[in-house]
C-alpha cells in the first residue's frame, strides 16, 4: 500500500522526518519497502503490509501505529454527521449474518451527474497507485483509502427493491465491473436486490448497477464481511481486490457508519445532493467479539529473556489503544475491535516486545548442557561422497525435482507419471524418478555451450510407487562423457567409456570398506545400451544401475556413461575388526587363458575365489586382449595373476603349484578354457 | 718459515681455483707427491739443526694436513658438480603440466548448506530431515495456518492429484520431530523446498535451513544472540545485524534478521521468532512448561551474498564454468 506522508500526518504526526517515521514503523513490523518522492514534492511510504495487520490497510491505521510507536496524539478527526433531508432509502437485509452481519446503507438523490472529482483526492488517489474514474466510485476508494472500510456505490436507479447480503445460488451468474462472467458457486457471498446479484460481495460489484456519467442517485454499501466469508473466494476467482484484501483479513467491523458518513461528506462537497438516513442493520451477536487476554509478567519475561517494568508494559499496551486491568499475575487486556489479529497471550508479548522495541531486548547466549556427537562410524556422511567424486574430477550439479514427460518417459517405461496439479508449465509437470533426465540436460547444456568434457553428479530425492502412493528415496547419479581424461600432452585421448564410469562406482562403493559385498550384473534397463548395462546389486538388493545411454536417447557420439546409487546402501557402512597381515612371502604365478568369448571374466574370477582355498590372497586381471590371431576367432585372451600367501608359514613351490593345477583343471572342465603356453 | 706459510696460502688459493679434477690432481702431485714441494720440506727437516728441527716440523706438518684437507673438499665439490652436471643433462621440461585429472567442484549451495550445518551442529542442534511430498495437515495446518488463512497465498503451493502437496518450507520437519521425539529438542532441518514462482530472485525448487530449540527458558533473547553469532560465522567477520517485527503464522513474536551491508544498507537474510503455543501444542509439546524459538533461512540466498552471484537461476543451470569457480 502506498501512502501519502502529508495525508498520514493529518491524521498523527509524530514530530520526527519521514525517514525517521519509515525506519520506526519498519523496525515495529509494519514494513516500509520504500520511500519515494511523488508530485509536488510530496513523499510517498510505500508499505508491504504482512497479512497479520490488515488494521494498517488504512491512512487512520497508519496513523494508529504512529501513535502508539511514537507516543503521539492521534488528531481527532471530526467527521461531521449529514443529517437525512430526505426519507429515502433501501432496507439492508442480513440474510446470511454469520457472514455479513453489519450492512449499512444510504442513499443519496439529486446528485449533480457533471461534477468531477476534486482535486485533492484525484491526486491522492495517483499517489497511492489508484486510477479515478467517476466522482462517486472515486470518492468510495478515498474514503477506503482513509478508514480501511471498503465501500461500494450503486445506481439507485437501476436497483430493484431493497438489497441483502446472501450465499450465492449454485451456477447463479453475474456479470462485474471489469467484465468477467462469474458463475457462482453457494460459497461464494453476494449483494442482491430483489431480483439478481449485484455484487460479489467484498469483492467487486456488478455491472449492471454500477454508477456511471447519468448517475444522479446512489446507494452507498459500507458492509463489515466476516473474513472466512471472503477468504479464498477472490483468489479462486481470480479477482483480488482491494476490497477482498482487506475484508479477507479483517476489517473494523464499528468503522461502518463513520465511513458512509465520510463518503457523505466528500459526495455532497463536490456534488450536491440529497442524502437519506443511514441505515445500519447490525447483528450483534454475530459481530466479532475481542475476547480478554490474560498476559502474565512471568511468560512476558520468559519468551522475551528480559524483564520490563510493569509501567512500561502498562503505556505500550495503552498507547496500542487496548482496554488494560491490572491483575495479580500482571494484566488482563481487550484490545481494540480492529485488530484481528491478538488472539492470545504470544500475541500481546509481540506488541509489548515491538513496541519496547526488538533492538532494545539484550542478547543473551543459551546455557544448554553439551552433549557428545551422535556422528557413526557405520553411517557415512554424504559429504564424504561428494569429495569423493569432486576429487575424481566430478561436478555437482542441482536439478529441479519436475521435468518433462518425455525427456523422463525413456527411464521408468510403463510407470505411471507422477503429475502435479498445478505445473509452472509443461516442461516441469512431472516429478523425477530418476536424476539422469537431469544430468543429461545438464551435459547437452554444457556441450552446446562449448564444454564437451563432462563429469557430472547430483544427490537428490527421487520419487516412486504410484500418484496415490508416492514414495521417496535419496538417489546419488553420475554422467560421464568427453575424454577420459581431459586432453593434455601427457596421456593419449581416450573416449570415457563403461571402466571409466565403473572405476568411479568402485570407488564409491569401496567408501564403505575393503570386504564389500556390491556385485555386478549385466542386465537390461530402458534407458541404457543393451550389452553394456549392468545391475548393481548388495547381497541380493537391487542398489542401483551402471551403463551407456542407449543409442536411441542419445543424439551425439560417443554416447556418456551413466551410473546411479540408491544412497543410503552406499552410506552404509561399518567399523572395521582387524585381521592379521602375513610376514611370510608371497608367491605369484601368472596365467595366460584362452577363453570362449561367452565367457565371462567375471565368472572365471568368482568360480576361481570360491575353490582355490585359504592360500589365494587375490587375483589381479592383467590382461584382456580380444582377435589375437592366433587364437580361434570366437576366443580371447585373458592374463591372471594368481597370489598366494600363508598367514603361518612360508609357501613350498609344490603346494602352489598343486593349487594352480587345481585352479586350471576347475577352468578347464567348467568353462572350456585353455592354457596358453 | 715464512716462505712456508706464503707458499701454503698461496697453494690454497690455487686448490681452491682449481676447474677440474685433473687440474686439481696436478696441483697435489706438486704439493704432496714423492717430489712434491712439502714432501721436499719434509726431507729437508733432517738437515736442519736439532733445536730447530721440533718447530720447523710442527710448521711443515701444520702446512700439509691444511693443503690435504683443502685437496679433500675441492675434489668432492668438483665431483658433484660433474654429478650435477651430468645429471642436468638428462633433465625435463618441468614447465609442461602435470598429468591427470584436475579435481571438479561441490555445488555452491550444498556447500552452503554443509557450511550452515557445521556452525549450527557446533551449536548444539542435530540435523533431521523429512518428506519432500507432504499434506496439508504438516505444511500447513500444524503450523498454524488452517484453510483459508491468508498467509498460505504467500505460498504459492504445488499441488498433486491427490491432496498432497509439495512442501513450502522445511517447517514439517519441526512438527514431525517434536512429535517424533518430544522436549527439549534442538533440531535443525536442511532441504528443498517448493514454490510457484520463477523469476532472478525466484526458483520454483530452492533449498532451506530451519532449527528449532525447544526447552525451558529458552527466550527471544536467546535466538537474538545465537542469529548473530550464527551471522558473524556465516560470514567470518564482524557483522552488525537488527531484528525487525515481522510476521509468520508459527511463530510470536517473530522478527525478521537484517545485515548491514555495503553503504548503509539492511539486507534481510532470515526470518525467526518464538514457536508459536498453537505450534507447540501440534507437535505434542506442552507451551506452559517449554518455549522454543524456531527460525529459517533461503540457502541461495545467503550463497548468493556470500559468492556475489546475481541470479538465482545459475545455481540450476549447472554450466561447469560456473561451478568450476567453485573450490572442490
Amino acid at each position: 500500500m502506498k501512502i501519502d506522508t502529508a495525508w498520514l500526518r493529518e491524521w498523527c504526526d509524530p514530530g520526527v522526518g519521514d525517514e525517521d517515521l519509515a525506519r520506526q514503523l519498519t523496525m515495529a513490523g509494519v514494513e516500509v519497502d520504500d520511500l519515494v518522492s511523488g508530485p509536488d514534492g510530496s513523499s510517498i511510504l510505500e508499505l508491504a503490509l504482512t497479512p497479520n495487520r490488515a488494521d494498517c490497510f488504512s491512512v487512520r491505521g497508519v496513523a494508529r501505529e504512529v501513535s502508539a510507536l511514537f507516543s503521539a496524539p492521534l488528531t481527532a478527526r471530526n467527521i461531521p454527521r449529514t443529517p437525512a433531508v430526505i426519507d429515502a432509502r433501501r432496507e439492508p437485509g442480513l440474510v446470511a449474518p454469520e457472514a455479513c452481519p453489519r450492512f449499512a446503507g444510504r442513499v443519496i438523490e439529486g446528485l449533480d451527474p457533471a461534477a468531477e472529482t476534486p482535486e485533492f483526492i484525484r491526486k491522492r488517489l495517483v499517489a497511492a497507485g489508484e486510477r479515478p474514474q467517476h466522482l462517486l466510485v472515486d470518492v468510495t476508494n478515498y474514503v477506503m483509502l482513509e478508514m480501511g472500510q471498503p465501500m461500494h456505490a450503486y445506481d439507485l436507479e437501476r436497483l430493484n427493491g431493497d438489497l441483502c447480503a446472501r450465499w450465492a445460488e449454485t451456477g447463479e451468474r453475474l456479470s462485474l465491473l471489469d467484465g468477467t462472467e462469474l458463475k457462482l458457486d453457494s460459497d461464494v457471498l453476494v449483494i442482491a436486490d430483489e431480483r439478481q446479484a449485484v455484487a460479489a460481495a467484498g469483492i467487486m460489484g456488478g455491472l449492471g448497477s454500477a454508477v456511471g456519467d447519468g448517475t444522479s442517485s446512489v446507494l452507498l454499501e459500507s458492509a463489515f464481511f466476516a473474513p472466512g466469508a471472503v477468504a479464498g473466494r477472490a483468489r479462486r476467482l481470480g479477482l483480488q481486490t482491494e476490497a477482498s484484501l482487506r475484508f479477507e483479513r479483517g476489517v473494523d467491523p464499528s468503522g461502518q457508519v463513520e465511513a458512509i458518513e465520510r463518503a457523505t461528506e466528500l459526495i455532497i462537497a463536490a456534488s450536491g445532493g440529497k442524502p437519506g438516513p443511514v441505515i445500519d442493520s447490525v447483528s450483534e451477536k454475530d459481530l466479532p467479539q475481542r475476547e480478554a487476554i490474560d498476559l502474565r509478567r512471568g511468560r512476558l519475561s520468559a519468551l522475551l529473556g528480559v524483564e520490563l517494568p510493569d509501567g512500561d508494559v502498562s503505556a505500550i499496551l495503552m498507547r496500542l489503544t487496548m482496554s488494560v486491568d491490572e491483575t495479580e499475575a500482571g494484566w488482563r487486556v481487550t484490545p481494540p475491535s480492529f485488530r484481528f489479529d491478538l488472539a492470545g497471550e504470544a500475541d500481546l508479548v509481540e506488541e509489548i516486545a515491538r513496541v519496547h522495541g526488538y533492538e532494545n531486548i539484550p542478547e543473551t547466549p543459551a546455557n544448554w548442557s553439551a552433549h557428545p556427537s551422535a556422528s557413526t562410524e557405520r553411517q557415512l556422511d554424504p559429504d564424504r561422497v561428494r569429495a569423493l567424486l569432486v576429487d575424481r574430477g566430478y561436478h555437482e550439479c542441482l536439478n529441479y525435482s519436475f521435468l518433462d514427460e518425455a525427456s523422463h518417459k525413456p527411464f521408468h517405461s510403463g510407470r505411471p507419471e507422477l503429475e502435479l496439479a498445478n505445473p509452472l508449465s509443461g516442461e516441469l509437470s512431472v516429478l523425477r524418478r530418476s536424476l539422469w533426465p537431469g544430468l543429461l540436460r545438464n551435459y547437452r547444456t554444457n556441450r552446446d555451450r562449448g564444454t564437451t568434457d563432462a563429469r557430472l553428479f547430483e544427490i537428490g530425492v527421487c520419487f516412486s510407487g504410484t500418484p496415490d502412493d508416492i514414495r521417496e528415496e535419496t538417489w546419488l547419479a553420475g554422467l560421464l562423457a568427453g575424454g577420459a581424461m581431459p586432453e593434455q600432452w601427457g596421456a593419449r585421448w581416450r573416449d570415457a567409456d563403461f571402466f571409466d564410469a565403473r572405476g568411479d562406482v568402485e570407488a564409491i562403493l569401496a567408501l564403505d570398506g575393503p570386504d564389500r559385498d556390491f556385485d555386478f550384473r549385466a542386465a537390461r534397463h530402458p534407458g541404457l545400451r543393451p550389452g553394456r548395462s549392468v545391475r548393481v546389486l548388495r547381497g541380493e538388493d537391487e542398489v542401483g544401475w551402471l551403463g551407456e545411454l542407449h543409442p536411441e536417447l542419445s543424439d551425439g557420439t560417443p554416447a556418456p556413461q551413466l551410473f546411479a546409487l540408491r544412497l543410503d546402501a552406499v552410506l552404509e557402512s561399518r567399523a572395521t575388526r582387524v585381521s592379521a597381515v602375513s610376514r611370510f612371502p608371497a608367491v605369484r604365478r601368472d596365467l595366460s587363458l584362452a577363453a570362449p568369448s561367452s565367457v565371462q571374466v567375471g565368472d572365471l574370477l568368482g568360480a576361481i575365489r570360491s575353490h582355490a582355498g585359504e592360500l589365494l590372497r587375490e587375483v589381479i586381471v592383467f590382461d584382456v586382449y580380444e582377435g589375437r590371431k592366433s587364437l580361434n576367432s570366437d576366443a580371447r585372451s585373458v592374463g591372471l595373476g594368481l597370489i598366494f600367501q600363508s598367514i603361518s608359514r612360508t609357501l613350498t613351490d609344490a603346494e602352489v603349484d598343486r593349487a594352480v593345477a587345481g585352479t586350471v583343471s576347475l577352468l578347464v572342465e567348467t568353462f572350456g578354457i585353455s592354457v596358453r603356453q | 718459515m715464512e716462505d712456508l706459510q706464503n707458499r701454503a696460502r698461496e697453494a690454497l688459493k690455487e686448490i681452491e681455483s682449481a676447474a677440474t679434477p685433473e687440474a686439481l690432481e696436478k696441483l697435489r702431485v706438486g704439493l704432496l707427491g714423492r717430489k712434491g714441494e712439502i714432501t721436499a720440506q719434509l726431507k729437508a727437516l733432517g738437515s736442519l739443526p736439532p733445536e730447530e728441527r721440533p718447530s720447523a716440523g710442527k710448521a711443515v706438518n701444520e702446512a700439509k694436513k691444511a693443503i690435504s684437507a683443502a685437496i679433500a673438499a675441492r675434489k668432492q665439490a668438483l665431483s658433484n658438480r660433474r654429478l650435477d652436471e651430468e645429471l642436468s643433462g638428462g633433465g625435463i621440461d618441468v614447465t609442461l603440466p602435470g598429468r591427470g585429472i584436475p579435481p571438479g567442484a561441490r555445488h555452491p549451495v550444498t556447500r552452503t548448506i554443509g557450511r550452515m550445518r557445521d556452525i549450527l551442529t557446533g551449536a548444539g542442534f542435530s540435523a533431521r530431515s523429512g518428506p519432500e511430498v507432504e499434506d496439508e495437515f504438516h505444511n500447513f495446518t500444524a503450523l498454524n495456518m488452517p484453510e483459508n488463512h491468508p498467509a498460505r497465498a504467500m505460498h504459492d503451493t504445488f499441488y498433486l492429484p491427490s491432496g498432497m502437496l509439495l512442501r513450502t518450507h522445511t517447517s514439517p520437519v519441526q512438527i514431525r520431530s517434536m512429535l517424533a521425539e518430544g522436549a527439549p529438542l534442538k533440531i535443525i532441518s536442511l532441504g528443498r523446498v517448493f514454490r510457484r514462482d520463477s523469476d532472478q530472485t525466484h526458483t520454483p525448487v530452492f533449498h532451506q535451513v530451519e532449527g528449532l530449540a525447544v526447552d525451558e527458558g529458552v527466550s527471544l533473547a536467546n535466538l537474538k544472540s545465537l542469529l548473530h553469532e550464527f551471522a558473524e560465522r556465516f560470514f567470518e567477520r564482524k557483522v552488525e545485524v537488527r531484528f525487525r517485527a515481522s510476521y509468520f503464522p508459527f511463530t510470536e513474536p517473530s522478527a525478521e534478521m537484517d545485515v548491514r551491508w555495503g553503504e548503509g544498507g539492511w539486507l534481510e537474510i532470515l526470518g525467526c521468532g518464538m514457536v508459536h503455543p498453537a505450534v507447540l501444542r501440534h507437535g505434542g509439546v506442552d507451551p506452559e512448561r517449554y518455549t522454543g524459538y524456531a527460525f529459517g533461512m533461503g540457502v541461495e540466498r545467503m550463497a548468493m551474498l556470500r559468492y556475489g552471484v546475481t541470479d538465482i537461476r545459475r545455481f540450476f543451470e549447472n554450466d561447469i564454468r560456473f561451478l568450476g569457480q567453485f573450490a572442490p
